[in-house]
């Protein structure tokens, strides 16, 4: 048994009053343990949704089908006690946005340990040490004050480590990141990849990193998978794709940076109530045909790396 | 340290324009009401009929001829100095009846007040915690239903059944427990209502919050992570909103007084109502006032200690 | 559109219950069996029969046609009142937010002292003093109510004030006044309905506790809250002259604020719908 973490056919939608927002759309996907796994994509694409469907996070109006597969136990089909059981100690999700990701009542130190003292029943002391231990592993200079401190009197970049703290004090064997860099500048992005690529060297963790920001995928990512609309348009083998990518809007994403064209991709995604018709991202393709208005292609294995584009086909 | 000062003395400071309002609206009571302190003061003994130019002498002796803004300044200086004036029925200084009768009031304001917070907060927080099942649709509208109920009608009704049929309770007097319970369910029901609604919708509120996915993330019970980030989190706004429902708990209490033979400070202004005892009305605004604004204060610091952001010195 | 059927059932037997009220109200004269203010002092204190719908009170008077009749003050005088705390409330309100600045703090400063008076103290001594009447208890209501209005009309003012479209509108030469007519007041008005449908509520309990204290209709007006006051010495051995007073306050309390709650949903649906379009 393994300790990938297997999604079948998963489809992940939410009703609103406007219409059903397809979020995630039918994904065949596989993380493979022991590696830093990167989902790319832009707002909307849907892999922020896809990570908090791993442990049902997802608000009241979502509808999940099929299968997430985790040493050989459905999660979709757990009830929420098992599935707390599952949350925070073996599959830990790490949330975006550290300034509001926080109790703001509640000390650092206190939401550190939180998970920690109720699910491996630990005395208060023995918490309160395995907090100060954690804020130190995460470069935190002055741990005791620290972890007395409310999120408001730390920095934005403390803050994060802070939630990576919290996100790794039960050693979990899953760490799902959502957007850790984002809205934080480059100097504590580069500290927080650091974080993630120490994480990987020291534990036994598994990684897999959400985020829009390619630098950070490219520095410290085994594999990466690319998505768009709820679809996979491209996986595989992060320095493959990075230094040759295969799938248009691969190559439009990578085009965009900064240091390289700095050209913007034409066009915005999709609305997610009415999708297009086959390829999803047709409507911005410059290279689409006729075939690619009508039918979505499959994913053809290239070279070692999954394509979803009639190009490859 | 130094911010929590800071806000101490900025919500000191802000009580005094509401203080002077109240001392002005008294006087303007004053000023209104239909009888000349004069003519009151020279027929206090019920027989004689002063005559103009008797009256007259006597406004000037106690200077109401005086322009308006010099009369309310003195008898501004005359408040501070705690002297309310002298009741004309009773020929008492009102302060010092006021004072006999607040604690009554206070007392029963403030069984009120907890019986509201015990009874709402914990029903509000059950009604979050099943919000959209049958129960919690049936307690909303439960409550509004409540807070429709005229306090008054309450009471009688209270009387009839725990009294006349039932002979559990005391239908007036005060000094014992028992005596109490009628009055403050009457009082406390219409609030109970609001508050309710307030906590469920406030408790709600919060649980849409971003931390809240944080806690769940965790593997927290949905009832622990209520217990401990949700509640705390929501009771700030309500707290804050505390300081009204006493405002409406001490004027709603002159009718259940009233009712119950509650010696308070409402029963006291219906009778200074029915004697056309004008300077006694005067002083009850001035000392209800008070009260609510004094009451309030104490609310805005405890809500300045709740909030660490205030506590610690944030940035 | 939203769907009207989709509502609870609650909304719609409120929205019965305010209807009836209503009618009843509009046309006592033409229902009522009796005069309200006839004595008959052959027929005191009577319960249910079939020539007094609701029995008599102790001086002979039809209850149910007195009923009607307290329909009718209680709710125009409400609505009566809760309008001028509005007008005053709102204007004053909507002044503060748009200006801002010097007049927005004098008219703070106001509502500030206002609100530290405790509403029905003051409505009590100022129909005390006053004498009760209905310009006193306009007075009262409105001085003690208004200044919860202002608070609430400017904080949605501010909201809209920043809009950018109030900022293209002025450049064309709008002038303040047009602006606030205009596109102030309608972006409020969703807001503004409901508080006065709220405000009717409490305005009716508010009157029925001062009529009961006799500082507000006087007898032998037929109103509620005088209806209880009468009611509260028999209530040992006839407990029905007590219930149906009660009880009309508090179906038409209940029914108000159901109905401003289901004005609530409808907004907030309404917004929703128009906010998935932008």
């Amino acid at each position: 048994m393994d300790n990938n973490i297997y999604l079948e056919n998963v489809t992940i939608s939410f009703t609103t009053k406007a219409g059903i927002v397809q979020a995630v759309n039918h994904v065949d996907m596989t993380f493979n343990s022991g590696e830093i796994t990167g989902m790319i994509g832009e707002t909307g694409s849907g892999k922020s949704v896809l990570g908090m469907s791993v442990l049902r996070l997802l608000a009241a109006n979502s509808m999940i089908t099929g299968s997430i597969i985790y040493k050989n136990i459905d999660l979709l089909q757990l009830t929420e006690k098992e599935l707390n059981q599952i949350r925070g100690k073996i599959i830990s999700f790490i949330p975006q946005n550290p300034d509001t990701a926080f109790d703001p009542t509640m000390t650092i130190g206190k939401q550190i340990i939180e998970g920690y003292l109720y699910h491996d029943k630990k005395s208060k002391t023995a918490g309160i040490s395995h907090g100060i231990e954690q804020l130190q592993n995460y470069s935190f200079h002055e741990p005791k004050k620290n972890f007395n401190s409310y999120p408001f009197q730390l920095s934005g970049g403390m803050r994060q480590r802070a939630l990576c703290a919290m996100g790794t004090a039960l050693s979990p064997e899953w760490i799902i990141a959502d957007e850790p860099t984002k809205g934080l500048d480059a100097i504590i992005r580069q500290e927080v990849s650091q974080v993630f690529y120490d994480l990987k060297k020291t534990t036994n963790s598994s990684i897999i990193l959400i985020t829009h920001d390619l630098r950070l995928v490219q520095r410290i990512c085994d594999t990466v998978i690319v998505l768009y609309a709820g679809t996979v348009l491209e996986q595989g083998p992060a320095g493959n794709i990075f230094d040759e990518p295969l799938h248009p809007y691969t190559c439009g994403l990578i085009n965009a940076q900064p240091h390289k064209k700095l050209l913007p991709l034409s066009g915005m995604p999709p609305n997610l109530i009415y999708l297009p018709a086959g390829c999803k991202f047709h409507p911005r393709c410059s290279l689409r045909k006729n075939i690619c208005c009508l039918t979505e292609p499959a994913l053809q294995n290239v070279n070692g790396r999954w394509v979803r584009c009639w190009k490859y086909a | 340290m130094n911010d929590f000062l800071f806000y101490l003395v900025k919500k000191i400071l802000m009580i005094i324009p509401v203080l002077l309002g109240i001392t002005i609206a008294a006087f303007i009571l004053g000023i209104i009401s239909p009888s000349d302190p004069a003519a009151v003061l020279l027929n206090m003994d019920g027989v004689s009929i002063p005559s103009i130019q008797e009256i007259a002498n006597k406004r000037h002796e106690l200077g109401l001829d005086r322009p308006y803004i010099i009369q309310y300044l003195s008898w501004l200086l005359q408040i501070l100095h705690g002297d309310l004036g002298v009741s004309y029925i009773t020929q008492r200084p009102i302060w010092d009846e006021l004072m006999l009768r607040l604690p009554v009031t206070i007392s029963l304001a403030s069984f009120t007040l907890l019986l509201v917070m015990f009874t709402a907060i914990p029903l509000g927080v059950f009604m979050a915690y099943k919000n959209n099942s049958k129960s919690d649709f049936v307690l909303r509208t439960a409550a509004l239903i409540v807070t429709s109920i005229p306090a008054f009608w309450l009471a009688i009704l209270f009387m009839w059944i725990f009294s006349e049929e039932l002979h559990l309770l005391p239908t007036s007097g005060y000094g014992t427990f028992a005596q109490m319970i009628m009055p403050s369910f009457a009082l406390a029901a219409g609030t109970i209502g609001t508050l309710v609604r307030l906590q469920r919708a406030t408790l709600l509120e919060v649980l849409e919050q971003h931390f809240i996915l944080t806690a769940k993330a965790k593997g927290l019970p949905f009832p622990m992570i209520i217990w401990k980030h949700g509640l705390l989190n929501s009771l700030i706004p309500v707290i804050t909103l505390l300081g009204n429902y006493f405002g409406a708990i001490i004027s709603g209490s002159a009718v259940i007084e009233s009712i119950f033979s509650l010696p308070g400070l409402g029963s006291y202004v219906l009778e200074a109502i029915r004697g056309r005892d004008y300077p006694a009305i005067q002083g009850y605004v001035i000392f209800t006032g008070l009260v609510f604004v004094l009451f309030n204060l104490l609310v805005d610091i405890s809500y300045l200690l709740l909030n660490p952001k205030i506590r610690l010195g944030g940035k | 559109m939203v769907n009207i059927k989709q509502f609870p059932v609650i909304y719609k037997i409120a929205a019965f219950i305010l209807v009836l009220m209503l009618s009843g109200a509009i046309f006592a004269p033409v229902i009522a069996p009796y005069d309200p203010n006839q004595v008959l002092p052959d027929e005191t204190l009577q319960s249910y029969s079939g020539t007094h719908l609701l029995g008599t009170d102790a001086l002979g008077r039809d209850i149910f046609s007195r009923i009607l009749y307290g329909a009718r003050v209680s709710i125009s005088f409400a609505v009566a009142a809760a309008l001028c705390t509005m007008i005053f409330g709102v204007s004053l309100g909507m002044i503060s937010g748009y200006f801002g600045g010097t007049i927005d703090t004098i008219i703070q400063l106001l509502v500030n002292i206002f609100q530290g008076l405790p509403g029905m103290s003051m409505m009590i001594a100022i129909a005390g003093v006053m004498g009760p009447s209905t310009v006193s208890l306009l007075l009262a209501v409105t001085l003690t109510s208004w200044s919860g209005f202002s608070r609430i009309v400017r904080g949605e003012v501010l909201k809209i004030r920043e809009e950018n479209y109030i900022e293209g509108v002025r450049s064309l030469g709008a002038s303040d006044f047009y602006i606030l007519v205009h596109y102030i007041l309608p972006n409020i008005f969703n807001s503004l309905i409901i508080l006065f449908t709220v405000r009717i509520g409490t305005v009716v309990l508010s009157i029925a506790s001062l009529s009961f204290l006799g500082l507000g209709m006087q007898p032998p007006e037929a109103d509620w809250g005088v209806m209880i006051n009468d009611a509260k010495i028999y209530f040992r051995s006839y407990p029905n002259l007590l219930l149906a007073p009660g009880l009309c306050i508090l179906a038409l309390c209940a029914s108000i604020n159901l109905i401003g709650d289901a004005l609530r949903d409808l907004f907030s649906i309404q917004q929703d719908i128009n906010k998935q379009y932008l």
